[in-house]
């Protein structure tokens, strides 16, 4: 295989701090190269730099053997480069087309030839099998078929180099198939593709070689078939992981939350019930409506009809502020979007939701401020400087402890936690299960949103699966597995083994 | 651990950038105040540092800096409030008309209050409750409030001089231009006490901290219990109480409530908050910041005018001011979200 790219000793240093050290990676036409290593690990930077986002500050890039200097991002795209980050750039407002082919339609003097860019647009679509229509408005198609739309924009360009950065993070397991599909497509026409993703038993799917960094070192570069994901995991996080969930033993007590007919225009839910000290998981497809399950129950969205009943009292849940008053919290699944305000202070956001309590006389104590952020801090062991840090500069685990910091301040019963490790790294991951275990020890009951199907066989006592807005079946942990779990959530009926 | 390690250390270092940068920004504007007068001291020889001068300078700037106070709440929410300066005009004649008819003093000054007010609380119904954008909301309540001042004044000057009255001419001319503590005009003191009390409510209360919430992240704000329509709406409210204020103040200084009083203020209330530090993309802001950014312009144009530079000239300055002030903070913000 011909050699496409050939990144040689690349450091690159931010203010007091070594993004990388010496790092040097190759890519072959055709190959699909992992990337993998912890947040903070240096991947994005190696990638930005490779893009023309960053410069290097020693180092050597080649290209099919040709040394060149990417100074910004549009000569990366000159040199055939191109990446598909995990937030996309596309216009939600225009077309499929329009934003494949923005700035570049083609004219017929000076108008946009519409037919043209259809005609051309269809062509790459047809190229990728994607049954996306050319005229779509982005803003009208599922996340996955926007990262489809990235794709093919990025073929668009003729691109021989490929960055994926965390391609799966949002998709499903079908959506992933497919996506996997298209990535074996692009191998065969000679596209070599920088993969980067945390969910490390897809990469036996897809990956021909890995490479690791940690801590903006260079671990090393390995055939996939040739390392264990045991091994992959030792090199990036420098210690055995065992376990990837802790094990523990539950003490699970009575029946503390229930909820009954629970009907919006998304949802229709007759039953759900969660113990103290239980984890209950919501599996399901994305869109079948365990947010807006999730949402309904916490009183952020309009809801026809409910009933919920906390310690057996039936509660009236029309605002959120009635549901915190009622112990229940929910984490959102997009921790950036809604769950912080990320250019305020760590400790703003931990006192967040609890603000009221901590006045005297209508003005804030101050001292009892920094002093409820210290003990979440210390309890929950989030790693920052100070609690007067900016939540932005924190690693996705630090921001997701935040979060979870913010809402232990109330005096939770019910905690629904979305998506508790998305973006998160795998040392991370493990705090937070434990963190999860050490709340359902204090009694309260989590419902837990999960798209990773192992954390939810990892975590759960009991499994929910959801299929359009409905409840499609219910698993005891011990019969639980991937296949059943599937095959309720994608609404197939006769599921081997007991329903529910 | 050692990947707990390398992050916090990574941290600690971009906390020291940040840090500075704030206290940089506060030094900015305070710098470039500092830097103004001295320049401007020594091109006049020395007058524009005299005590009548810069207590000149105090009195031009405040009902600037008032309104440029209930500017920064709505600011800090994310929003903006166009019509500040029509409510400027409308409190104003409020206030002006009541005396007219008798209604004394301090009653017509709480009625122009609640006119600002009412004029608030229409405009945070509008923009939390009918879900306009802020920027369409109060363009059209600028207008309205506009054309309310007209139908109050008929087209004409509110004058209190008409009345006839000395002491009530005298006791309101005392408002508007009075001096105590010596040579200290009335209106700038009113001017510091609110601007104690708002950036107490700002910085010190459960209040201002949602305020904050709610500018940085909407539905994470939401989300967390807070109620982001009541905590916008009183922003507003708070916006329209401070142009009321300053159009009370203004008419007083003239003894008669001039009914486009007030026209384009809102703009320079803004200016003065973004000189200030303050985000027109919310979450960020205070009032000592706004004063600053007040004093800068009035420095500029009091300077200006000492120098006798063109009116029109002086108005292009300003303009370049207020752009670099607003570049400034854009790429402030920028290398802030980039080094992540």
């Amino acid at each position: 295989m011909a050699e496409l790219l050939k990144m040689c000793g690349i450091s690159k240093s931010f203010p007091g701090v070594k993004a990388l050290s010496n790092v040097s990676i190759s890519l072959n036409a055709g190959e699909v190269h992992a990337l993998c290593g912890e947040n903070g690990a240096g991947k994005s930077t190696l990638m930005k730099i490779l893009s023309g986002v960053y410069q290097a500050d020693e180092g050597e890039i080649f290209i099919n053997g040709e040394k060149v200097y990417i100074e910004n991002t549009k000569k990366a795209q000159q040199l055939g480069i191109s990446i598909i980050f995990q937030e996309f750039n596309l216009c939600p407002h225009l077309t499929v087309a329009d934003n494949i082919w923005l700035d570049r339609q083609p004219k017929k003097g000076p108008f946009v030839d519409d037919k043209k860019l259809i005609e051309q647009t269809q062509e790459i679509l047809d190229e990728l099998g994607l049954t996306i229509s050319p005229k779509a408005l982005v803003r009208t198609l599922s996340v996955a078929e926007q990262q489809m739309v990235e794709i093919a924009k990025a073929i668009s360009f003729n691109s021989k180099i490929l960055i994926l950065d965390e391609p799966t993070a949002a998709l499903t397991e079908s959506e992933i198939d497919r996506l996997f599909n298209i990535i074996h497509k692009l191998k065969s026409k000679g596209v070599g593709m920088i993969y980067i993703s945390h969910r490390l038993e897809e990469l036996a799917r897809i990956a021909d070689r890995v490479s690791v960094l940690r801590d903006g070192e260079y671990l090393g570069t390995y055939l996939y078939k040739d390392i264990t994901i045991d091994k992959l995991v030792h090199l990036m996080v420098g210690r055995e992981l065992n376990e990837k969930f802790p094990v523990y033993k539950r003490k699970i007590g009575d029946v503390l939350f229930e909820a009954r007919n629970i009907i919006n225009n998304k949802v229709n839910v007759d039953y759900i019930k969660v113990r103290s000290g239980e984890i209950l998981g919501i599996a399901g497809l994305m869109g079948a409506g365990r947010t807006e399950l999730a949402r309904a129950i916490f009183g952020a969205d309009k809801t026809y009809h409910k009933e919920i009943f906390v310690d057996g009292k039936l509660v009236e849940i029309n605002s959120i502020t009635s549901a915190i008053k009622n112990g229940i919290a929910y984490i959102t699944e997009d921790r950036k979007k809604d769950g912080l305000a990320l250019n305020m202070t760590v400790e703003r956001n931990i006192n967040m939701a609890y603000i009221s309590n901590l006045c005297k006389n209508g003005f804030i104590d101050e001292d009892a401020a920094k002093k409820n952020a210290e003990k979440y801090i210390k309890s929950l062991r989030i790693k920052t400087p100070s609690m007067h840090q900016i939540m932005r500069n924190l690693s996705g685990g630090n921001q997701q402890k935040t979060v979870l910091a913010k809402w232990l301040c109330n005096d939770i019963k019910v905690l629904i936690f979305d998506e508790p490790t998305r973006g998160i790294d795998v040392g991370s991951k493990y705090e937070i299960y434990e963190l999860m275990n050490e709340l359902s020890d204090k009694g309260v009951a989590i419902i837990m949103i999960s798209s990773d199907l192992q954390e939810i066989l990892g975590m759960s006592d009991r499994i929910v699966v959801m299929c359009n807005g409905r409840i499609s079946g219910e698993l005891r942990r011990e019969e639980a597995t991937q296949e059943k779990i599937l095959r309720y959530a994608a609404g197939l009926q006769n599921v081997e083994g007991k329903g529910a | 651990m050692l990947r707990g390690a390398v992050t916090s250390k990574k941290s600690v270092k971009m906390g020291g950038i940040k840090v500075k940068s704030d206290l940089f920004q506060k030094f900015l504007a305070f710098g470039v105040l500092i830097v103004l007068s001295i320049f401007f001291g020594i091109l006049t020889k020395g007058i524009f540092l005299k005590v009548d001068n810069i207590l000149t300078i105090a009195l031009h700037v405040t009902p600037y800096a008032i309104l440029g106070f209930g500017l920064t709440f709505v600011l800090i929410t994310g929003g903006t409030d166009l019509s500040a300066g029509s409510v400027l005009g409308f409190g104003g004649i409020v206030c002006a008309k009541a005396i007219t008819l008798g209604v004394s003093i301090p009653v017509s000054i709480v009625l122009g209050i609640l006119a600002g007010v009412l004029a608030g609380l229409i405009n945070g119904l509008f923009v939390t409750k009918l879900n306009v954008t802020p920027f369409i909301a109060t363009l059209g309540t600028q207008f309205a409030f506009r054309g309310l001042t007209q139908l109050v004044g008929q087209g004409k000057p509110v004058s209190i001089r008409a009345l006839g009255d000395e002491k009530i001419i005298s006791v309101f001319q005392f408002i508007g231009s009075g001096t105590i503590f010596g040579k200290v005009p009335f209106p700038t003191v009113i001017m510091i006490v609110t601007a104690i009390i708002l950036g107490i409510i700002l910085s010190k209360t459960a209040f201002g901290r949602r305020l904050y919430a709610v500018g940085s992240n909407e539905e994470a704000a939401r989300l967390s219990g807070i109620n982001v329509i009541k905590t916008k709406l009183i922003a507003y409210i708070i916006c329209g109480a401070t142009a009321s204020m300053a159009g009370i103040l203004l008419a007083a200084r003239l003894v008669s409530a001039q009914s486009n009083a007030g026209q384009g203020y809102e703009l320079e209330g803004i200016a003065a908050a973004v000189i200030g530090g303050t985000s027109v993309m919310g979450g960020e802001g205070g009032i000592l910041g706004t004063v600053i950014g007040a004093f800068v312009m009035g420095v500029l144009r009091n300077g200006l005018n000492l120098l006798k530079v063109d009116a029109f000239v002086q108005m292009v300055i300003i303009g370049i001011i207020i752009v670099l002030g607003v570049w400034y903070d854009t790429a402030r913000r920028k290398k802030q979200a980039e080094s992540v």
